[in-house]
């Protein structure tokens, strides 16, 4: 027998190694191999019986392309479950991250068996999220494999990967993008190349408390006598303590709310390519009597005294407690503010309107900056094939509406203009006037700078160390300085 | 035994040869060069880059082929006067901080050395602010302030007392220096205090003997033989305090305007909000020299005291 040829050479070696004379029987030498081998015969057993199966299935994909829609049926054989991969998903903090969250865990119980892709979402803190992004794409890091991105793409492009030759690859990507608003796609276009998706189109709107006031100012004049009428010191009878909350924190992205109540009086907006028209804009006439109201209202106690230090929270916050009629703010806050958990006191009296302009010839003039984020490819991530896995399904339709009922807003026409999402979002409606009129936010590069030198010229103009012609002439030039340096 | 002796003592005389060709001198060499390049990887290494960006108008755009400007940054770092207003601000914060947290921290430790009941529970009480990330504390701080949703404000309106915490540059300030002094008095506290309950109790008990009143024995004997714990923790806090950025940047952000934007905010917003890193480097640099200043007159002190 070889086995017990083997047996007792091994026996011998064992002898010669530890120099002692080792006795074992027949029956207990047999009984091991045995059990040895019936182990992994049952193992194996195991291991067979649970082997991913690789039928052929067919799969039946929808194309949707302008102008007619194609169905594609094709016979695709599916292999075993490939080893899963990892990748890690960033997205914004905040109700943007609140709508995605599930749709990841979603993703991972149902098509990561499937794809074998999994994904982990990454988060930042929210108000560094952007510089935090850049940073990791400057230093070259591979994770996250997907970045959350926005207009700032202008400044990070370089470490983005170009997808227009994924989206027009078939075998990547049997969908297509036509559905989005083109200038929601254009915002993540670079020199023509496209870095994003739009999976959140935003804007600010007047957030008002319906209850209180049937018809939202629809100037600025009518924005501040409302703002009188709902403040406690003008109107012992008020219901809310202040009429109006300014966000005024020296941060960034304050500076937009005021942006859009000056384009709104026919101010030069800050659109792609219009940039220095705008900066030399900032000292007209115009520009100063909006801050002027900005200040005046500050004033006069018709704003929170601490709403110099305000921004999306705070405003919320200040909104939420009922102590607030109004309030300039991003359409994101629609969705917290009409939850009856996170708002309780307020959630079925909060109404949605277009920034109060002016009359132009008879004609309302309300435009707000529409801008987008969404998510990117990391130039340097090393599971590109993965990511765009997922990547990929971030356009679908399925997606689309997954993300508006958890609470996000994709740049989507079929979701603008869709009946269904109408009923699982009724502010769609409101928000459709406010994306038609609106303008796209400049991807310059200096976009930020530009917005943080205003925010602090207007914040020092809310606190009174600058008169508000002080404040703009200061922000012109040190914008125009950034561009002619940049 | 006597032979196991003899046999340690001869390994010791005649220590095993390396297989390797290396010198007695080379060995320590070559275990110092994985600390050595340690070293100069955290150090060195950011601090030469950082002296590289300052010479170059390096921005977020053009972070791999940045343009050689000499030292232009520095020219208009210096011309710019948000810049000198962070500086001072810094400054002005640092002494503020530092006083009250130095005077508070010391009462505290003086109080509590003495047998008291529950005083392990309020020590470890008073330390839990400063196991908290400062920025996390920043967020603590500003919710229980809001106006709407804060308990501070609640508490205070019962008792009949309005009172914003940001409206203003003044209330801003008295904020963050209040919330900095609750962080970082434990800091302080816990120094002296270790350093009260290791004092020789002779020289107290003394004193107290002759007749010392508890004032005298604190100012006259206690005092003195605290003053070298005292010298470096005061040093310790003043180089902390002078590169605040955590809480004020979550609380303010640097205002109203520019007004509680301490160097660190600065430099910060430099970077990685307008992206001018060579700027940012620049303005860095100069710090590191405000930094070495005030820690050289702080060597020098204590070495005038004999602590170092």
């Amino acid at each position: 027998m070889n086995l017990e040829k083997t047996y007792l050479y091994i026996l011998k070696a064992l002898e010669g190694m530890s120099g002692e004379e080792k006795k074992v029987s027949r029956r207990a030498f047999i009984g091991t191999a045995a059990g040895t081998i019936g182990g992994l015969a049952v193992g194996s057993a195991i291991g067979w019986s649970l082997k991913p199966s690789g039928v052929a299935q067919t799969v039946t994909k929808t194309v949707t392309g302008a102008p007619v829609t194609t169905t594609v049926t094709k016979t695709v054989t599916e292999a075993a479950a490939p080893e899963p991969v990892t990748i890690t998903l960033n997205w914004f903090p905040g109700p943007e991250s609140d709508a995605v969250a599930p749709i990841v865990d979603w993703w991972n119980k149902y098509m990561a068996p499937k794809t074998g892709v999994k994904v982990e979402l990454v988060l930042f803190g929210r108000a560094e999220h952007f510089e935090k992004i850049a940073t990791l794409l400057l230093s070259k890091s591979p994770e996250p494999d997907i970045v959350f991105m926005s207009y700032t793409v202008g400044r990070v492009y370089e470490h983005l990967e170009p997808l227009d030759e994924w989206f027009n690859n078939p075998e990547v990507f049997p969908y297509s993008l036509d559905h989005y608003v083109k200038a929601a796609l254009d915002a993540f276009r670079v020199n023509g190349k496209l870095y994003g998706i739009p999976t959140d189109m935003n804007t600010s709107l007047l957030i008002y408390r319906k209850d209180l006031m049937p018809e939202p100012p629809k100037t600025l004049d009518e924005m501040v006598e409302m703002a009188r009428q709902f403040t406690k010191k003008y109107n012992p009878d008020s219901p809310t303590e202040y009429g109006f909350a300014i966000q005024g924190k020296n941060i960034w992205f304050n500076s937009y709310f005021w942006i859009n109540l000056y384009v709104s009086q026919g101010g030069v907006p800050p659109e792609p390519g219009r940039e220095i028209e705008f900066a030399e804009s900032l000292d007209s006439p115009t520009a100063i009597k909006v801050l002027q109201v900005y200040v005046d209202m500050m004033n006069e106690g018709l704003s929170p005294p601490d709403s110099v230090n305000y921004e999306y929270a705070e405003t919320n916050a200040a909104l939420a407690s009922g102590k607030v009629a109004m309030a300039l703010q991003w359409n994101a806050a629609l969705g917290e503010l009409r939850d009856p958990e996170k708002a309780p006191l307020v959630y079925d009296k909060i109404g949605a309107a277009p920034t109060p302009g002016k009359y132009v010839d008879g004609k309302l003039l309300r435009r707000s900056e529409v801008h987008v984020h969404g998510p990117g490819i990391n130039k340097y991530s090393k599971k590109k094939e993965a990511a765009f896995k997922f990547f990929s399904f971030l356009t679908t339709f399925r997606f689309q509406m997954d993300y508006l009922k958890n609470g996000g807003f994709t740049g989507s026409l079929s979701i603008l203009y869709n009946p269904k999402a109408h009923e699982i979002r009724t502010e769609i409606p409101e928000l459709a006037d406010i994306y038609r009129d609106g303008y796209a936010m400049t991807t310059h590069a200096d976009l930020i700078p530009m917005h943080e030198i205003l925010t602090r010229n207007i914040n020092s103009a809310l606190v009174g160390t600058k008169t508000p012609e002080e404040a703009l002439k200061d922000a012109k030039q040190e914008i125009l300085e950034l561009f002619k340096k940049g | 035994m006597p032979s196991r002796r003899s046999s340690n003592s001869s390994r010791r005389a005649n220590p095993p040869k390396l297989s390797f060709p290396l010198s007695d001198r080379a060995i320590p060499k070559l275990l110092v060069i994985p600390a050595l390049a340690i070293l100069l990887g955290v150090t060195i290494y950011p601090l030469l880059f950082a002296y590289y960006m300052s010479v170059h108008d390096m921005t977020i755009v053009n972070f791999w082929n940045p343009r050689f400007i000499e030292l232009r940054n520095y020219i208009e770092i210096i011309s710019r006067s948000d810049f000198w207003y962070s500086i001072r601000f810094s400054i002005f914060f640092m002494i503020i901080v530092t006083v009250i947290e130095f005077a508070v921290g010391l009462g505290m430790a003086v109080l509590l050395d003495r047998p008291m009941r529950g005083k392990r529970a309020i020590i470890s009480m008073i330390l839990i602010p400063m196991g908290i990330a400062p920025a996390l504390f920043g967020i603590m701080m500003k919710l229980m302030l809001n106006e709407f949703v804060g308990i501070v404000p609640y508490l205070l309106k019962q008792l009949g007392i309005t009172y914003n915490f940001f409206r203003d540059f003044t209330s801003s300030l008295i904020t963050l220096i209040w919330v900095d002094v609750i962080q970082w008095t434990p800091f302080i506290f816990i120094i002296i205090y270790a350093s009260l309950q290791a004092l020789p109790r002779d020289p107290i008990e003394a004193a107290i003997v002759d007749g010392a009143s508890r004032w005298q024995v604190f100012r006259y004997v206690t005092f003195p033989m605290l003053r070298r714990t005292i010298l470096i923790v005061i040093i310790f806090r003043i180089m902390d305090a002078l590169k605040t950025f955590d809480t004020i940047y979550v609380m303010t952000g640097g205002g109203p305007g520019i007004s509680t934007t301490t160097l660190s905010v600065y430099i910060f917003k430099l970077a990685l909000i307008l992206g001018d890193y060579g700027l940012a480097a620049a303005a860095t640099i100069i710090f590191l020299y405000l930094a070495m200043v005030v820690v050289s007159f702080a060597l020098r002190f204590l070495r005038r005291e004999e602590v170092i």
